[in-house]
């Protein structure tokens, strides 16, 4: 097996899932759009709450990521396995931040609205 | 018959199909006479009929009867065609290379990849995943990336 090998078996795994990303991309992109248009800086605004959460949500990736695959933890054993969970929890966490972290600008009052 | 075992792999009883077996392109003698087409294992030429190629489950090979096989089969089976065609020597050759993900238990899998060159000793695509290892990656490989992938091949899409 190749690395374009195992490229092309996960694309033809994500094809029936293409819907759900780009719907979830074009809400994102509509969220940050939205924040922006209210004055939301990503450089400029701290929120130490949405980085908590989202630290929360990547963490639970170690629980229903090996659940929502028909597995449980007890079989990620090899030094591959905690790699790529890993990997799962991180990627969990910077998209929840990239959802909360508008959202958090958006919901408190210190924008201009 | 009774005996122990650790692991058990049952194979149900298979052959070439039937108009492959009832043709002089059947092997004639050997491990695999009168089931499998009568092939060389590294060029998949024909043994008797060197304009005839092999490639897939129908060949009489000692491993093999796997997607993993077939795709590694396909270029070498292409050169060779293409080099009994132009009248050239045949250079490509198959190292019998093959991929079984097994699955040990509802969760997780072995990665075992293995080809003709040692015995048939171990040939892992990627250092990082032990064969002998179950691994939960396996598992999700085998459960839900591969099935949409074999169909992809089946319907000509990859």
């Amino acid at each position: 097996m190749t690395i374009t090998g195992s490229v092309t078996i996960l694309m033809f795994a994500l094809a029936p899932y293409i819907w759900f990303i780009v719907t979830g991309v074009v809400m994102v992109v509509g969220l940050h759009l939205l924040a922006y248009l209210r004055g939301y800086q990503i450089a400029h605004h701290r929120s130490l709450f949405a980085i908590l959460l989202a630290a929360l949500v990547g963490l639970t990736a170690f629980v229903w990521v090996p659940w929502l695959t028909h597995s449980t933890l007890g079989y990620v054993a090899t030094v591959f396995d905690w790699v790529a969970l890993t990997g799962a929890a991180i990627a969990t966490f910077v998209v929840a931040l990239i959802v909360l972290h508008p959202l958090s600008y958006l919901i408190s009052d210190r924008h201009t609205d | 018959m009774i005996a122990d075992y650790n692991f058990i792999h049952v194979v149900p009883p298979m052959s070439a199909h039937d108009f492959v077996k009832q043709s002089a392109l059947i092997a004639q003698d050997g491990p695999f006479r009168g089931e499998w087409l009568d092939v060389d294992i590294y060029t998949m030429q024909h043994n008797r009929y060197p304009e005839v190629f092999g490639i897939g489950d129908v060949i009489g090979a000692p491993i093999n009867k796997t997607a993993a096989s077939v795709k590694a089969q396909a270029p070498v089976v292409e050169a060779n065609l293409l080099a009994v065609m132009q009248g050239n020597p045949l250079t490509a050759r198959h190292n019998g290379y093959t991929s079984c993900p097994l699955i040990t238990g509802i969760g997780k899998a072995m990665l075992v990849e293995f080809g003709y060159e040692d015995n048939f000793a171990f040939m892992p695509s990627f250092p990082f995943i032990d064969p002998t290892d179950e691994s939960w990656v396996t598992w999700v490989m085998k459960d839900r990336m591969l099935q949409p992938a074999y169909y992809a091949v089946l319907e000509g899409r990859a």
